[in-house]
């Protein structure tokens, strides 16, 4: 098809024909099928180009995934190359290209005899350096650099590019001054030196060159000491053909540029503590380590007095919970009645929150007392710690104490005036928290004794400024903040240098981020300014920095703006990220703690309807041994007891003491007696368990039984009219130990040895156990047990991992925020002081 | 004028966080012994195929926009790999097989001819997705690929196309070609 037809094609399919030629190029689509075709292939090349552009889109989000992912990544650092290894390497290379495309040794030899008289320096010798045209850098015998940029020479005024013949000439020490008569005086001031240096450059023809004052020829010399306020003077031989040093200069090093993969922007400690623990040593996993300290530091302002309550409130929140119906908590004597509340409230995370607590029971007399909880970070009360933090509330007299348990909730309140008829508990269960998307989630247990009234309960949010504000106070520098400019991106500029290197040693020490911010945000000051403007702040340590005078990097302005967005932005990046690595972990701990708590419920609940079945059972074998005994008679006395009037009544208090006791019947002269046997065992080695149970399979009944030990020992009695098949189960991290023994209904068995078994030899012993008893009878279900067991075992397992995790962190946190120990302290002597 | 679905934006947002699935599908794709340089290929095929989908008239989606990718993936990856020759080591779900009405196999064709487009210069690439893709008008598009006016930019246009068509009957000619040796010699 000919372009024109192209065309016509695409006009008519974008509308663009005239009626005319509309009318006519439909005619002739309908003679013409290869015409169709091809308008249909055209249609087809509209939607193609579409879809491109669709695939477009998924490729650009792919490009921000990875991009995002990148981040992280980063790269390997190896302190490898200094300065001057860096400048011999050049030097080398140059004296080689010289020989290549410079000049040949003959001519050089020519020239430097005819440049030696002109020397301006008298009885040292000059170094020559013949540089080819694109040559930079050499270094002289004495180790002083050279550096020559693009147009730092002018021949005749004019821009020279061509190769160049640098003469050399230096006096360092002070034999080589003596001998070159050189005089240190400017003017009539005796002046102390660090070296003097002549320079002259020449083109291969012997023309002399002069320094562009507009680019300059950058000179590095090596001095063992810095001396302050050293500067640069000009020689002018006066008539006398004596030196005078003349138009002082301050002295400016250049910045050492070094490639980020090569550059350490680690807390100092970091990693000799990782490389101790034998960590892994990828510097993927170490930045990923490194990011997951992202949070702010738990630590109070600096200078900080604690936070005045007062001072804290910038914003409320307050969370009312319903007047509880008052049938719900019409409780019956001496059973409690409990209730829970669940909720969230708006809050971001890092605020610090105080917590207020308050219930107000509105009895009868009115009673009414206020408790107050205490600053505490959102966060920290969400350590990982098992979720045993209780804030008590006992009644004694009309005062009542607040009791803590756990870890963080310190009490600091008043409480006032109370009947003690009312025994009020409240706890949290430490579940007070600022979730991923910064809320507070809560969870309140409440329970009340004794109570016929109804309560209220009101819970207090009062929360202090959030993370941004705090951030020039708060102590210790954010991973993320480094991370960000720990990237390719920022090579080049003053970040990516061995002097920025060093101060962010230093950096790390202040633990202030308005610190490195000065730094990151003047990327095209020279080094010496930012270091003077960082000790003007009053960290005093940075004057040393300043007086190195390390000059700037040069960075174009719209190069700068973008690498601050670029920064700004991959902050946050990395912040998201930590924060959703953070929360992942926290989501897991949670679920974990929640199932072996809804697994703890269950057993305690199974436990006390097993104890009632057992009960029960027990208390009708009993009874129809009685009964068998008395041949069914029903008026008796109690041997050595009181008349007792009801044998229901006698044989359930027997079984629930399990105590021996012997009945007389006077009527038929007839006795029946219920026999205990004392039982004890002791399990050898009991503290290497975390937990040891006794469990107890009757033959004569259907329902097992758990037994606790208390000290190590087990203490029960057994029934005389039923065996027993007994099991000792102890559970450590290392898995199961079991003792079996069969067919008991007394004795003392002593110290019984456990045996360490598999979990399916385990269950499927326990299994035999509990069926083998009498298999006419329908044995109560084990397997829920055996679960529970299972589950209670791996938890050792996940506790130990979280204290050893807690601890790898607390150790690699203290490299990572160094100031947060002695905040630690300091806030743990403030509460001895306290108590 | 049609409404579409879902506005760019929204489009931009649900893009990005059906590409945070990308491991996950990575692992779904690997079990299904899709390799490492195929899996994001795929994944990027489904991804289009989704967008598309939601621009039918008519379509509504009734399972997560997670799943309805996954399953087009693994339709994608079961058609790629029974063309490559490999041995089927899984068969399709019902609900996976539906997928591949007369739509999808449209899809499919058209999928080469836009193949087909990436053999065309940026320049003219670039042109044909801002107008037939993005809706942008003429010039706009002179403005943003530097020429002088939107005459210059149309008169483009149309050899863009011109050198379309020629590429997709070359194409076509090859297949034939190859297509009657293949009779030739069974």
């Amino acid at each position: 098809m000919s372009p024109e037809i192209t065309k016509i094609i695409e006009q008519y399919l974008q509308n663009e024909l005239s009626e005319a030629d509309r009318a006519a190029f439909e005619q002739k689509l309908t003679e013409s099928d290869v015409l169709l075709n091809e308008v249909i292939l055209h249609r087809r090349l509209h939607e193609a180009a579409k879809r491109a552009a669709q695939r477009t889109l998924v490729q650009q989000t792919a490009g921000r995934y990875h991009f995002r992912k990148q981040l992280v990544t980063a790269s390997v650092a190896i302190l490898v190359a200094a300065a001057v290894t860096t400048a011999v390497v050049f030097a080398l290379k140059s004296s080689r290209s010289a020989a290549e495309d410079g000049l040949s040794d003959s001519a050089l030899t020519t020239l430097t005899k005819q440049l030696d008289a002109s020397a301006p320096l008298d009885n040292i010798v000059p170094e020559y350096f013949s540089l080819a045209a694109k040559d930079t850098v050499v270094l002289s015998g004495s180790g002083v650099l050279l550096s020559v940029p693009e147009g730092a020479f002018l021949l005749d005024g004019k821009n020279y590019s061509g190769a160049k013949v640098v003469q050399w000439q230096e006096a360092i020490d002070a034999a080589d001054i003596v001998k070159s008569g050189l005089s240190t005086t400017s003017g009539d001031r005796p002046l102390e030196t660090q070296g003097m240096f002549g320079m002259q450059a020449f083109t291969p023809e012997g023309k002399r060159l002069t320094v562009n004052p507009n680019v300059g020829v950058y000179v590095q010399v090596p001095v063992d000491e810095l001396k302050p306020g050293m500067q640069l003077f000009e020689g002018k031989k006066d008539h006398n053909g004596l030196i005078d040093w003349q138009n002082p200069q301050p002295l400016e090093k250049l910045p050492v540029l070094a490639d980020m993969k090569d550059l350490d922007f680690y807390p100092p400690g970091y990693e000799s503590e990782l490389n101790a623990l034998k960590w892994k040593t990828g510097k993927k996993d170490r930045d990923s380590l490194y990011l997951s300290f992202d949070e702010v530091p738990e630590g109070r302002p600096q200078g900080g007095a604690v936070l005045q309550h007062q001072e804290m409130a910038v914003a409320r929140n307050t969370v009312t919970f319903p007047r509880m119906a008052s049938d719900s908590l019409t409780a019956k004597e001496n059973r409690n009645d409990s209730r829970s509340y669940y909720g969230t409230t708006g809050l971001s995370t890092g605020d610090l929150v105080s917590l207020s607590l308050s219930c107000n029971l509105v009895a009868e007399n009115k009673a009414r007392m206020v408790i107050t909880g205490t600053i505490v970070s959102a966060r920290k009360l969400n350590t990982t710690g098992p979720r045993n933090e209780y804030l008590h509330l006992l009644s004694s007299d009309s005062r009542i104490t607040i009791q803590h348990y756990g870890t963080e909730i310190r009490p600091s309140g008043t409480v006032y005036a109370i009947t003690a008829v009312y025994d009020i508990t409240l706890h949290t269960s430490g579940d007070i928290y600022a979730d991923a998307s910064g809320l507070i989630e809560y969870y309140l247990l409440g329970s009340n004794k004794y109570a016929t009234t109804n309560w209220d309960l009101k819970m207090e949010f009062l929360h202090s400024k959030n993370e941004s504000e705090m951030a020039g106070t708060v102590c210790g520098i954010p991973p993320s903040k480094v991370l960000a400019f720990w990237q390719p991106k920022f090579n080049n500029t003053l970040l990516a240098t061995r002097d920025f290197e060093q101060r962010m040693r230093s950096i790390h020490g202040t633990c202030a981020q308005a610190v490195l911010e000065k730094y990151t945000n003047n990327l095209n000051k020279p080094l010496y300014e930012i270091d003077g403007e960082v000790a003007a702040m009053g960290y005093a340590g940075f004057s040393e920095f300043a007086k190195e005078r390390v000059g700037a990097v040069k960075l174009d302005n719209p190069h700068m703006n973008n690498l601050r967005q670029f920064y700004a932005h991959a902050v946050e990046q990395l912040k998201k990220a930590a924060k959703n690595d953070r929360d992942f972990v926290r989501k897991q701990e949670q679920a974990w703690d929640d199932e072996l708590t809804t697994a703890r419920t269950k057993e305690a609940t199974r436990k006390v309807e097993r104890e009632a079945k057992a009960l029960d059972e027990e208390y009708n074998l009993n009874l129809r041994n009685v009964c068998r005994q008395l041949g069914q008679s029903v008026g008796f006395q109690i041997h050595g007891g009181g008349t007792v009037y009801n044998i229901d009544k006698y044989v359930m208090d027997a079984t629930i003491a399990r105590k021996t006791t012997v009945i007389n019947d006077p009527g038929t002269g007839k006795s029946a007696t219920i026999t205990y046997n004392t039982f004890y065992t002791r399990v050898a080695d009991f503290r290497q368990y975390d937990q040891c149970f006794l469990y107890l399979f009757p033959h004569e009944l259907n329902s097992f039984q758990r037994v606790d030990p208390k000290n190590g020992l087990f203490d029960y009695p057994l029934n005389n009219d039923i065996i027993y098949d007994i099991a000792i189960v102890g559970m450590n991290e290392a898995g199961y130990h079991l003792y079996i023994k069969k067919g008991l209904n007394k004795g003392e068995l002593g110290t019984v040895p456990l045996e360490h078994v598999s979990n399916d030899e385990f269950n499927s012993r326990i299994e035999a156990l509990n069926k083998g008893r009498n298999s006419e009878r329908k044995q109560m279900k084990i397997t829920d047990e055996l679960e529970w067991l299972l589950q209670e075992q791996k938890d050792y397992k996940v506790q130990r991992q979280r204290k050893e995790s807690a601890a790898f962190r607390a150790k690699i946190g203290r490299t990572i925020f160094p100031c947060r120990e002695e905040l630690d302290k300091a806030s743990s002597d403030e509460a001895t002081a306290v108590k | 004028m049609k409404i579409p679905l879902t506005t760019p934006r929204n489009q931009d947002a649900e893009l990005k966080a059906l590409y945070r699935k990308w491991p996950d599908i990575r692992r779904f794709l690997f079990t299904l012994g899709c390799t490492k340089n195929d899996a994001e290929d795929v994944f990027q095929e489904a991804l289009v195929i989704y967008l598309r989908k939601l621009e039918q008239p008519g379509f509504e989606l009734t399972v997560d926009p997670f799943f309805y990718v996954r399953n087009t993936c693994k339709l994608l990856w079961y058609n790629q790999s029974r063309k490559q020759g490999k041995q089927q080591t899984f068969a399709l779900e019902t609900d996976v097989a539906q997928l591949d009405d007369d739509w999808f196999g449209k899809e499919m064709q058209l999928r080469i001819v836009e193949s087909t487009l990436t053999q065309l210069g940026k320049q003219c690439q670039q042109l044909l997705q801002l107008f037939y893709g993005l809706g942008w008008n003429m010039t706009d598009i002179a403005q943003k690929l530097g020429m002088r006016n939107d005459k210059v930019a149309k008169a483009q246009k149309y050899r863009c196309l011109q050198k379309a068509k020629e590429l997709v009957h070359a194409n076509e000619a090859e297949s034939n070609v190859e297509r009657e040796s293949l009779s030739y010699e069974s």
